[in-house]
């Protein structure tokens, strides 16, 4: 086990590489000059000359051969040193750390809202198979994969607006700073951000559950007696569990990458907002940033998926 | 099939959890509901316009709007300090801001090149920072002393004093002296480390230099502190912009604290918050910034004005859906909404009306004054050269045919102001009644339009062009200006002009086509930074190379003439007159067809008193006098 972990996080890095180069080279052949941009302003209102897009580009580092610019950013990034934002001037790295706790803590919450109601209903649906609760509950999830989240996000706000003259209190606070303005923060774009997954997860635990519950083994377990609770919690549902691990993980890296959208509904600083500003602005230096930390975490997210089949299934050995 | 886990059960946790989340929306300080209950009557809609000033003309009203800007007289103004009616006035509370975009300033320095508008950017300027002189912010028009105790113009016309004074003290705690606000305008005018500075360009063209190639100053600099309390601007020459110039927000004073070791670094860097660098000696102190989320400020106990400010202090709050913004003002989280990008349209503000009553807010209209529409490339045919008969005709159909009140309705839902040669609420130049009366084209009642458009198409017809033999175009637009482009490209179709729509992917890219002259129509917007007429004529009308905007090469020896002129007339009534043949040239010769300018809805709860809105984007947006009247 131990070798493969080394293995997998060994073969992080040829990834890193590879995706650093399609990340810089992508945006470095996307038309526009930077530096006239950044001094036209984000209304293309302001003056300037050619002096003033010469000099820029050289305070930038952009009239370098793509090349070096490349390695300079590489050999920054080996030193944990993100570079300084092109609009504002101020350490990307230090935005990232003001970022990442608060998709964090919103990812962990849809995780907790998402797998306690979906897994559970998804037995519910498979155990009830055909029933008037495995219907409603189908037509939930399909209504939930229909809504994309942030149609739900506006939803949401609306009908706390409209019913309550009330929404989620503006800006982000921690956890650890005050538990119930944090919780009353979170919950909303939690719900938002996890019906749609719901859906799916629910769906797919259903799909799994009732395939598994056909199974051979399943029937003997029944034959020794053991009761039905048993034989579906601690046979079925485990096994039935591998296919919606894999898809969690992958959404998994979704969420944890930040919800452009959900953070931008509801006000939520976090990196979906930061990545979004980065673009807007054309701050090329941030969008780098930005999109390799996306890279990681979905390395991260598929190493811990494959893990975590090992634990539910013993006999996946990796060696 | 029975397991124990019933779907009664699960029905029971999802419900609990659901109920926690209600209880989690409990009222808390942040989220006081507004006194409006949900079984008030609602108010019936009126047909009261939301936005208080429509400068283009309709079938229906055509108001006047307020008349902003100095007017350009170098006099030290007696304005009188605006007092609040001593039984009105309130001490305490605090009230909150709601910004879309990002919130954040892009950059603190007021001479960094993303130093931009808004409530965390502008807004800072009359709050954390202060002026030497300032518009009033009784009127937003007149000028009057900030920093300063008092000042003079000597007689030949260039050299000001002014007097600093001496009870001023930094967020510090440190003295302002005259050395501190000598230092921010050395930093506009030298712009060290190619500090960008960019909107301070005036005072670059206007106030002789302090340094010479070699870093040394000068013998009698542009800008002089000659005592702790004496500052000292020397003029190239009689300027009579300079104190519109002076008093544009964007000259703000710093002290140089920080921004004097960052210099001395020798490379730029931002005044960072998180080093604490973010000082000033405005009324208010800022306590907390965090990028993307909020900023608060709190009451300055040493300002130099004691009574002032009345608030405690304000925050600002980074809310980017439109839809999120005008919930929280109506669940009472945010107070004021409005700035571009972020203002409220017309019908946003109806439903706030609706719900909360029409006493409950105000929303004065705030505009964004400068330039905005379509030149015209006079360096090549078929709109140029100027001169020849066929491109002239061509030009002026153009011009008589473009229907600014259209275009008002369909890009900015009617809050825009007309894109006049100079501002339209400028009433010392013209008044909106002159203007739509002399100027064929800009007056969109529709007979009158019917029969301008009708004039055109003669001379299209007369030109050889109709339906079946339209002119060509190359039309060029950035993708931030499509909606505008496409606009006039259907109304270029009314005098059978078809155009071939070339979608610059940005705005730099589309200035590099203008700059090139790789294009026949372009569309620009340009923001004033100063309000005086010669900030269009130095920012706009000058060609590229000379650090405008105009891209048409459209050069004009009497109208140079005359702006070289007025520059010197400090007569508010003499300058009007060449104003107004400067004007009367630019338009005949179409070759910068003006459209629409934008305004927003600046809404706010009535609560605030005492708040004069600003009249222009680039007025302040100081507090220093604003009391809430629901406190006590």
């Amino acid at each position: 086990m131990r070798t493969y972990l080394l293995r997998r996080l060994a073969l992080f890095v040829p990834t890193l590489i590879g995706a650093s180069i399609v990340i810089f080279v992508i945006l470095r052949i996307l038309p526009g000059d930077v530096a006239a941009i950044l001094l036209a302003g984000p209304t293309g209102d302001s003056v300037y000359t050619q002096e003033d897009i010469d000099n820029l580009r050289e305070s930038l580092g952009l009239n370098k051969p793509i090349p070096i610019q490349y390695l300079d950013w590489v050999y920054g990034m080996v030193r944990f040193d993100l570079g300084n934002s092109y609009v504002t001037n101020r350490p990307i790295a230090r935005s990232i750390r003001q970022q990442f706790p608060v998709s964090l803590e919103l990812g962990i919450f849809t995780i907790i809202v998402t797998w306690i109601i979906a897994v559970p209903i998804g037995i519910l649906a498979a155990i009830r198979q055909d029933g008037i609760s495995d219907y409603i509950l189908r037509g939930i999830a399909i209504i939930g994969l229909a809504m994309p989240s942030f149609f739900v996000g506006l939803l949401v706000v609306l009908f706390l607006s409209v019913l309550f003259n009330w929404i989620p209190p503006i800006g982000f606070t921690h956890l650890w700073q005050d538990p119930v303005v944090s919780f009353q923060q979170l919950v909303f774009p939690a719900v938002a951000l996890g019906f749609s997954v719901n859906g799916t997860l629910l769906r797919m635990t259903r799909t799994q559950l009732l395939e598994v519950l056909r199974d051979d083994y399943v029937r003997t377990a029944r034959a020794k007696g053991l009761s039905e609770r048993v034989v579906v919690m601690r046979h079925a549902v485990r096994n039935a569990l591998l296919p919606v691990v894999t898809i969690a993980g992958a959404q998994m890296g979704l969420i944890f990458s930040g919800t452009i959208v959900i953070e931008n509904i509801f006000s939520i600083p976090g990196i979906g907002r930061g990545v979004l500003q980065a673009m807007f602005f054309r701050d090329l230096p941030a969008v780098q940033a930005y999109l390799t930390y996306f890279v990681l975490v979905a390395l991260v997210a598929n190493l811990l998926v494959d893990l975590t089949y090992a634990y539910l299934d013993p006999r996946i050995r990796y060696s | 099939m029975h397991l124990g886990l019933s779907l009664r059960k699960l029905l029971g946790v999802i419900v609990s959890i659901g109920l926690l989340a209600v209880l989690a929306c409990g009222p808390s300080d942040e989220a006081t509901p507004t006194p409006t209950t949900p079984d008030a009557p609602t108010p019936t809609p009126t047909p009261q316009l939301v936005v208080p000033e429509i400068t283009v003309p309709t079938p229906t009203a055509t108001p006047v709007p307020p008349a902003p800007g100095v007017t350009a007289a170098p006099q030290p103004a007696d304005t009188p300090t605006p007092v609040p009616d001593d039984h009105e006035t309130r001490y305490g509370g605090t009230t909150a801001i709601g910004v879309g975009g990002v919130g954040s300033p892009g950059h603190f320095d007021a001479a960094g090149g993303s130093a931009g508008y808004g409530w965390t950017g502008l807004g800072l300027i009359g709050n954390v920072w202060g002026q030497v002189l300032r518009f009033s912010l009784a009127d937003k028009q007149t000028v009057e002393e900030d920093l300063a105790e008092s000042w003079s113009v000597d007689a030949d016309g260039t050299t000001y004093r002014f007097t600093i004074r001496d009870n001023i003290y930094d967020h510090d705690g440190n003295r302002f002296t005259a050395e501190d606000a000598a230092y921010s305008l050395y930093r506009y005018i030298e712009r060290p480390n190619s500090l960008s500075s960019k909107r301070q360009g005036c005072l670059r063209a206007y106030v002789k230099d302090i340094q010479d190639d070699s870093m040394s100053t000068i013998p009698e600099p542009g800008v002089e502190a000659v005592s702790d309390t004496e500052l000292i601007i020397r003029t190239k020459q009689p300027v009579a912009a300079f104190v519109a110039c002076f008093v544009s927000p964007w000259t703000s004073v710093m002290p140089d604290t920080y921004t004097r070791a960052i210099d001395e670094s020798g490379e730029w860097r931002d005044v960072d918050f998180a080093q604490g660098e973010v000082i000033g000696t405005g009324p208010f102190i800022l306590k907390v910034f965090e990028d993307n989320n909020r900023a608060e400020l709190e009451r300055n106990p040493n300002y130099f004005l004691p009574e002032y400010p009345y608030m405690d202090g304000y925050s600002v709050l980074a809310i980017p859906d439109a839809n999120t913004r005008t919930a929280a003002f109506m669940a009472g989280q945010v107070d004021y909404l409005g700035l571009f990008g972020d203002a409220p349209t017309p019908r946003d503000v109806e439903r706030i009306a609706a719900r909360l009553g029409e006493d409950a807010i105000k929303q004065p209209r705030v505009n964004a004054n400068g330039w905005r529409g379509f030149p015209l490339n006079t360096m090549k045919p078929p709109f140029g050269p100027v001169g020849d008969p066929t491109a002239d005709k061509l030009r002026t159909a153009v011009q008589w045919m473009a229907d600014r009140n259209e275009f008002n309705q369909l890009r900015f839902n009617g809050t825009g102001h007309l894109s006049t040669p100079y501002f339209i609420g400028w009433d010392w130049i013209y008044t909106v009644d002159e203007w739509l009366a002399q100027y064929k084209g800009l007056d969109s009642t529709p007979d009158v339009k019917a029969k301008d458009l009708a004039d055109a198409q003669a001379i299209m017809t007369e030109l050889g062009y109709g339906p079946d033999n339209p002119l060509e175009v190359h039309f060029v637009c950035s993708t931030g200006s499509r909606n505008d482009c496409e606009i006039f490209v259907q109304q270029l179709e009314r005098i059978w002009i078809k155009s071939n729509l070339d979608i610059a992917p940005d705005y730099a890219s589309s200035d590099k086509r203008g700059q090139d002259g790789d294009f026949q129509v372009i569309q620009i917007s340009k923001g004033l930074s100063f309000q005086d007429p010669d900030g269009y004529s130095v920012s706009t009308y000058l060609t590229w190379q000379e650090g405008g905007r105009n891209y048409s090469g459209w050069v004009r020896p009497e109208w140079r003439e005359l702006m070289e002129q007025q520059l010197f007339i400090s007569d508010q009534a003499e300058r009007a007159v060449i104003l107004r043949q400067m004007a009367r040239i630019f338009w005949d010769d179409a070759h910068m067809i003006g459209m629409v300018r934008p305004g927003v809805i600046g809404l706010h709860r009535s609560t605030w008193q005492n708040w004069t809105p600003p009249i222009v984007h680039t007025d302040s947006y100081s507090l220093e006098r604003v009391w809430l009247d629901d406190m006590m």
